[in-house]
C-alpha cells in the first residue's frame, strides 16, 4: 500500500512533467526533449532567488516566469529557424543541444555538486489517511496537478476564442493560418505555458530529486516517456494516466529489482508501448474528453 | 550529398594524401600527443559508423554510446578471459552489428520520433545497465583491458598508432566504395523519401536495417579498438553527452558525406584538449555548436569546402558519352509494337462514403503515349495511385503482362515493370543528378551487398557498367551536361527530366507521368515533350496524366476522359477532344476555345 502511494505521488511529479509535454506536442507537434532542463532552471531559479532573501511566493512567481521565459527560448533559438524541416527531426538535435547548454550553463554557475533544493512550506513530513502515512508533498503535487490539468482544459476549452484557435492550430497549422488564426503567437504561448509547466514540476520535485544540474536528463526522460505512455501529442487525462502509471511501475519496480534498476525498466516500459501500442496505452479520443 | 562536381582524379589524390598524411602523422607524433592522436582516429571511425546510420540513412538512432559501450565491453569482457585481442575486436564489430540490427527491428515497428525517443531512453540508461550487470564488472568496471598484440609483441606507442591509423583509412575506404556506388544512392533516396523511394522498387525498411546494422558494426569496431587502447572500461565511460559530441561530429563535419567524419573527429577530440576553456564551460560550447550547425549550417563545413574546389568539367567525360548505347548495357524488355500491357478493368475506389473512380477500364499499349485528361479533382490522381500501389483499389483488376498486379505494393508494382512519377519531382535534392539516376539502376540490379562493398574486381565492373548506364540515359534525354550538378540546384523541368531519366533506368513497361509540365515553361515543356517522345519511340506504354493540350497534342496518340471518376470518352486524342461531353466537362462550354494557359495545380492526393 505505501508502495502505491509513493508510486502515485511519483508518478504525480511525471504526469506533470508530461503534461507540460504534451501541451507543446500537441499545439506545435515538437517533443521538447528540453522540459526536464526548463524544470532544473526553475529549481536553480527559485534556489538563487530564496538565497537572495526575496519573499517565497514571488520567488515562486518568478520561478514559474523563468521556466516560460526558458521555453520560449528554447522555441526561438532551436526550432523556429528551421522552418519546413519538421518532418527531418532536425530539431529534435537543436533542442538537444540547447539544453546540453543550459546544462553547462548551470554547472558552470552552481558547480556539479548536489544540493539542498529549496522546501516549500508546509510539505514537511507526512500526513495520516485512513491508516496510510502520505507524504505532505505528494499531496502538494497531486493537487498542482489536478489545477494544471484543469487550466490546460481551461487553455483549450471550446468557449473561448483561444481555444478555439489552439485546437485549430493543433489540428492543422496550415489552414488554421489560412483561416486568419496566427498560429505563430500561439505556437509560441503553447511553448510559454509548456515551460511554466515544467518549472511547477521542477520547483516541488527538486527536494525529492535533490538538485543539480544533470537533473534534467532523468526528469526531461522521464516525461517524454509518460507522455508516450498516455499517448503522444495528447492532452487532457492521457499525459496524467501515462504518469500515474511510470511512477507505479517504477516503484514497484524498484522495490522488487533494486533502485540501479529504476532508469532501465522505465526504458524498457517505453519500448515496450512504443513497440506494441505506439498510439499510447489510452484507447482513441478518450485523452481529449474533460 | 557527395558532390560529383570534382574531378575523380582529383578526389583519388584526395584519398591518397589524407591515407600518407595519417600514416605519417601515427609515425611522427611525439609522446605527448599520442594518446590523443589514437583518440581521433578511434573517434573517426565511430564517426563513419554513425554517418552511415544518420548521415547516409537518414536514421535518428541516439543510441551511439550503447553500441560503442557493446563493442568495448565485448572486447573487454572476452579478452580479460583470454581470448585473443583480434578475434576480441571481431566479436565485439559482431555485436555492434548485432545490437544496431536488435534496432533495426524496433525500427520496423517504430520510425522517426518513436525511435529517437526509444534510442535517446537507451542512451540515458546506459551507464546503468553496465553498472547493473556483474559481467561488465559492475560500479568497478573492467580494469586492465589486455591492448592489441601481434604474435607475442604488444603494440605500443607509435606502431600501435600506424595500426589504428590503417584500420580507420580501411574504414574509410571500404565505407567510401560502398557509400559512392548505387547502394549508397539508394540509401540516401530511401533517406530522403522512403514514400517515393517504394514507387522505384527501393524496399525502406530493408534499407533502414542495412543503415543501422552497417552502423552498429564500425561503431562496435570502433568501440573495441577504444577498449583495447584506454585498458579501463567502466560504466562511465560511455556517457550520453558521447552521443552529443558524435551527432555534433558528423553535423558540424557534413553528414551525408565522405569526408565529414574525419573533420568531425578531429573537431571534437582535439579541440576539447586544446581550448583555453575550463572544462565547466565545454558542455555550453558543444551545446551552443550543435545548436549553431543545426540552426545555420545543417550541411556542415565539407559543403562549405565543396563550393571553393575547383569544378574542372561539369559535363560527363567525352569518353563515357561516345560509347553510350541508346538503352546502356542494361538488359532491354523486347516489346512488340502495339500490343496492350496493362489491361485496367472495371476499377473503382471509394475513400469514405465517396466513389472517387466508379468502373474505370482502360488500356495501355506498348509504344503509344497516352494521355489521360479530366477537370481537378476529376479522380486522375487517384487513379494513378491505384496503378502504381500507393492506393488498394476498392474493386477490379490490374493486369500487367497479363500478371495480376492488384493492389500489390508500389516496390512489387515496380518490379513487374509499372514505373511512375510524381507531379513535383521526389528526388534527392542534397545528391547530383548521376546520384539521383544511379539509385534507379540500384533498384533494378540489386547488386549484392557484401560483394559490392569489397572492392573487388567483378564489383567494378558492375559499377562501371552501371556508370555507363546511367551516362548514357542522361546524355540520351539531353542532361548529360547537367550530371555533376546537385538536384536542388536544378530549374524545375530540368527536375521533371531527371526524375523521368530516373524512372527509366527500369527499362519499365509502363510509365505513368503525374503532370509532368505543371508550372514549366514553354520551352521546358517542349523539352519535355521531346523526352516523352523519345520514351514512346523506345517501346514504353506512357500515361500522361495533363491538363495543357498543347502540351498533350505534341505527345499523345490516344486519350481518356475521366469526369468525376467516371470515364466518359476514350479514343484517338482527335476523337476524344472533339467529343461535346468532354469539352463541357473539361472545357466548361461545348465552344470554348482550347485553353493554353496553366489552370491551377490539381492538389495532390497521396
Amino acid at each position: 500500500m505505501n508502495s502505491l502511494v509513493a508510486g502515485l505521488g511519483v508518478g504525480c511529479m511525471y504526469a506533470l512533467l508530461a503534461l507540460g509535454f504534451a501541451v507543446i506536442a500537441h499545439v506545435t507537434g515538437i517533443a521538447n526533449f528540453a522540459q526536464g532542463t526548463i524544470a532544473m532552471v526553475a529549481a536553480y531559479a527559485l534556489f538563487s532567488l530564496a538565497d537572495a532573501g526575496l519573499a517565497l511566493p514571488l520567488a515562486v512567481i518568478l520561478a514559474l516566469l523563468s521556466g516560460a521565459v526558458c521555453a520560449a527560448l528554447v522555441h526561438l533559438i532551436a526550432v523556429k529557424p528551421l522552418r519546413g524541416e519538421h518532418e527531418s527531426f532536425t530539431w529534435l538535435l537543436s533542442i538537444v543541444g540547447v539544453s546540453f547548454a543550459l546544462e553547462g550553463l548551470a554547472g558552470f554557475a552552481y558547480g556539479y555538486d548536489e544540493r539542498v533544493a529549496v522546501r516549500l512550506p508546509g510539505v514537511k513530513g507526512s500526513v495520516d489517511m485512513a491508516g496510510v502515512s502520505v507524504e505532505r508533498l505528494y499531496l502538494l503535487m497531486a493537487v498542482l496537478l489536478v489545477v494544471a490539468v484543469i487550466l490546460v482544459e481551461l487553455l483549450f476549452a471550446r468557449w473561448h476564442a483561444t481555444g478555439r484557435a489552439l485546437r485549430a492550430v493543433a489540428a492543422d497549422p496550415t489552414s488554421a493560418e489560412l483561416a486568419g488564426v496566427r498560429s505563430a503567437r500561439l505556437k509560441m504561448a503553447a511553448w510559454c505555458a509548456g515551460g511554466a509547466i515544467a518549472a511547477v514540476a521542477g520547483i516541488v520535485s527538486a527536494p525529492m530529486l535533490v538538485l543539480s544540474p544533470n537533473m534534467g536528463h532523468t526528469v526531461g526522460l522521464l516525461a517524454v516517456i509518460a507522455a508516450v505512455v498516455g499517448g503522444m501529442g495528447r492532452i487532457g487525462l492521457a499525459p496524467v494516466i501515462g504518469g500515474l502509471l511510470l511512477g507505479v511501475t517504477q516503484i514497484s519496480a524498484q522495490s522488487a529489482f533494486g533502485g540501479e534498476w529504476t532508469q532501465i525498466v522505465s526504458v524498457v516500459v517505453l519500448s515496450g508501448v512504443l513497440i506494441l501500442r505506439p498510439q499510447g496505452l489510452l484507447p482513441e479520443r478518450h485523452g481529449r474528453a474533460a | 550529398m557527395i558532390a560529383m562536381d570534382v574531378s575523380p582524379a582529383l578526389r583519388a589524390a584526395g584519398v591518397t594524401a589524407t591515407g600518407i598524411a595519417l600514416l605519417a602523422g601515427a609515425l611522427a607524433i611525439g609522446p605527448k600527443h599520442a594518446g590523443l592522436y589514437g583518440l581521433f582516429v578511434i573517434t573517426w571511425i565511430g564517426l563513419m559508423g554513425l554517418n552511415i546510420v544518420f548521415g547516409h540513412g537518414g536514421q535518428f538512432n541516439l543510441a551511439q554510446n550503447t553500441l560503442y559501450g557493446i563493442g568495448a565491453f565485448a572486447y573487454g569482457v572476452l579478452t580479460t578471459r583470454g581470448m585473443n585481442p583480434w578475434l576480441g575486436v571481431a566479436i565485439g564489430t559482431a555485436f555492434g552489428a548485432f545490437s544496431g540490427a536488435a534496432m533495426t527491428f524496433v525500427a520496423g515497428r517504430v520510425r522517426g520520433l518513436g525511435l529517437a525517443i526509444l534510442t535517446l531512453g537507451i542512451a540515458l540508461a546506459t551507464p546503468d545497465l553496465f553498472s547493473a550487470t556483474s559481467l561488465t564488472g559492475g560500479f568497478n568496471g573492467i580494469v586492465g583491458v589486455p591492448p592489441l598484440s601481434v604474435g607475442d609483441k604488444v603494440l605500443a606507442g607509435n606502431g600501435l598508432l600506424v595500426v589504428l591509423a590503417a584500420l580507420a583509412f580501411l574504414v574509410l575506404l571500404l565505407t567510401r566504395y560502398w557509400l559512392t556506388s548505387s547502394w549508397g544512392s539508394a540509401l540516401r533516396t530511401v533517406a530522403a523519401d522512403p514514400e517515393a523511394a517504394a514507387g522505384m522498387g527501393l524496399n525502406p525498411s530493408r534499407y533502414r536495417t542495412l543503415a543501422l546494422t552497417l552502423g552498429g558494426a564500425i561503431i562496435g569496431f570502433a568501440g573495441a579498438l577504444y577498449g583495447a587502447y584506454q585498458g579501463y572500461l567502466g560504466y562511465l565511460s560511455f556517457p550520453v553527452t558521447m552521443v552529443i559530441l558524435w551527432y555534433l561530429g558528423v553535423i558540424l563535419g557534413g553528414a551525408g558525406t565522405i569526408w565529414g567524419p574525419l573533420i568531425g573527429a578531429g573537431v571534437i577530440t582535439v579541440v576539447p584538449e586544446t581550448l583555453p576553456v575550463s572544462d565547466d564551460l565545454q558542455p555550453v560550447l558543444w551545446g551552443a555548436l550543435l545548436v549553431a550547425f543545426v540552426v545555420l549550417a545543417p550541411r556542415g563545413v565539407v559543403a562549405g569546402l565543396h563550393r571553393l574546389m575547383p569544378r574542372p568539367s561539369r559535363s560527363l567525360p567525352l569518353a563515357e558519352t561516345a560509347v553510350a548505347a541508346p538503352s546502356g548495357d542494361l538488359p532491354e524488355r523486347g516489346r512488340p509494337g502495339g500490343g496492350v500491357v496493362l489491361d485496367v478493368e472495371a476499377m473503382t475506389k471509394r475513400i469514405g462514403g465517396l466513389e472517387i473512380l466508379r468502373d474505370v477500364s482502360l488500356q495501355l499499349r506498348a509504344g503509344t503515349v497516352t494521355a489521360l485528361l479530366g477537370a481537378n479533382g476529376a479522380g486522375k490522381s487517384t487513379l494513378v495511385n491505384c496503378l502504381s500501389g500507393y492506393l488498394p483499389p476498392t474493386s477490379g483488376t490490374v493486369r500487367l503482362d497479363g500478371i495480376d498486379i492488384t493492389g500489390a505494393p508500389p516496390t512489387k508494382v515496380y518490379r513487374h515493370g509499372l514505373v511512375r512519377t510524381f507531379q513535383h519531382p521526389r528526388l534527392v535534392t542534397q545528391s547530383t543528378v548521376f546520384e539521383n539516376v544511379l539509385a534507379g539502376v540500384h533498384a533494378v540490379e540489386r547488386p549484392n551487398a557484401l560483394l559490392s562493398a569489397l572492392p573487388a574486381i567483378v564489383t567494378r565492373k558492375t559499377r562501371r557498367r552501371q556508370d555507363r548506364a546511367v551516362s548514357a540515359m542522361l546524355t540520351e534525354l539531353g542532361i548529360g551536361h547537367l550530371a555533376g550538378e546537385r538536384v536542388g540546384d536544378l530549374s524545375a523541368g530540368n527536375r521533371q527530366v531527371v526524375s523521368i531519366a530516373r524512372s527509366l533506368m527500369a527499362n519499365p513497361a509502363v510509365l505513368l507521368l503525374d503532370e509532368p509540365v505543371a508550372g514549366l515553361s514553354l520551352e521546358e515543356m517542349r523539352r519535355a515533350a521531346e523526352t516523352i517522345n523519345i520514351i514512346g519511340s523506345r517501346g514504353v506504354a506512357v500515361l500522361v496524366i495533363e491538363h495543357r493540350l498543347d502540351f498533350v497534342r505534341s505527345v499523345a496518340e490516344d486519350a481518356y476522359c475521366l469526369d468525376s471518376g467516371l470515364l466518359i470518352a476514350h479514343g484517338t486524342l482527335d476523337q476524344v477532344l472533339g467529343d461535346p461531353e468532354v469539352r463541357k466537362a473539361f472545357l466548361g462550354t461545348a465552344e470554348a476555345k482550347v485553353p493554353t494557359s496553366e489552370p491551377v495545380d490539381e492538389p495532390r492526393s497521396r
